[in-house]
């Protein structure tokens, strides 16, 4: 992290993953994610966490959801 | 009405049911690039004991106080484009006295088939709104997906759901911007888009 604020302050081009590593780390200490922590896992801790919130949630085991999830087009990156 | 939306609705299902809905089965090489994206989309959705994430509804307090201050009409629509997921997202919305929308209620969805619709409106709902509130429902503004509209037609017949004797209708907007495509093919003048424009917004 503290050598891409330098690259950025030293006037270094700031490349696609360079901008996706600090907003990863934006996000991460924004809501507090954990290491090895999933999006989805996130989703749900921060749902619980707020308060006045109510929430319901669908989960199935891998194989179920593995032929019910829609596909859109993909790009190599989900 | 209804029954006819209703009849309408199955008759179009049928139909495409029929002409090209064919069920194949297709094994998905893991090498790919498309099971590499299986792969990785099932570990971003995975939560806790190897669960896989399919649908997350919920509502803010905030939202819930709206609702129970204006619960007369539910505009429902899924937008895309929200998460690196590529999920579906639903939202719920509501007017206030000054014409206003506010969101009500959203949903990560993992698909657009009939039963995850169904799972909206049957249980997570009732769940995250009030249930007074919610049977005082009078009007619910979708566009024509006949996957949702499937789905909402048998509650709004059933006497103990609590979207009950509440009208469906296609949104004006929605209707508004199919028309002007349509019409934009065979070079509609500006009057009659405009008439379409009175006719589907009185």
């Amino acid at each position: 992290m503290a050598k891409l604020v330098a690259d950025i302050l030293s006037g270094n081009q700031i490349t696609t993953s360079s901008m996706q590593y600090l907003r990863r780390g934006i996000l991460k200490n924004k809501h507090g994610r954990e290491d090895g922590e999933s999006p989805a896992a996130t989703a749900l801790r921060m749902i619980r966490n707020k308060q006045g919130a109510r929430f319901s949630y669908m989960s199935a085991t891998k194989d179920e959801a593995n032929g019910r999830l829609t596909l859109f087009k993909f790009n190599g990156k989900p | 009405m209804t029954q006819t939306s209703a009849s309408i609705a199955n008759a179009v299902a049928e139909s495409m049911i029929d002409d090209d809905f064919k069920v194949t089965e297709e094994v998905v090489d893991l090498e790919s690039d498309e099971g590499q994206y299986i792969n990785a989309l099932l570990k971003a959705l995975e939560i806790e004991d190897g669960e896989i994430l399919l649908g997350l509804a919920w509502s803010l307090e905030e939202q819930r106080r709206l609702h129970c201050a204006y619960p007369y009409i539910l505009g429902i629509d899924v937008t895309f484009g929200t998460n690196a997921e590529k999920r579906p997202l639903l939202r719920v919305t509501g007017r206030n006295t000054r014409n206003n929308i506010f969101p009500i209620a959203e949903a990560f969805l993992p698909s657009q088939q009939r039963y995850v619709f169904s799972w909206f409106l049957e249980t997570a709902l009732p769940t995250i709104l009030d249930n007074g509130a919610l049977r005082k429902t009078s009007l619910i503004l979708t566009d024509e997906d006949i996957h949702f509209i499937e789905a909402l037609l048998p509650l709004i017949e059933d006497k103990d759901s609590p979207l009950y004797r509440a009208l469906h209708r296609l949104c004006k907007w929605h209707k508004v911007s199919k028309a002007s495509v349509t019409f934009s093919s065979i070079q509609a003048s500006r009057e009659l888009t405009e008439c379409l424009r009175r006719l589907c917004f009185r």
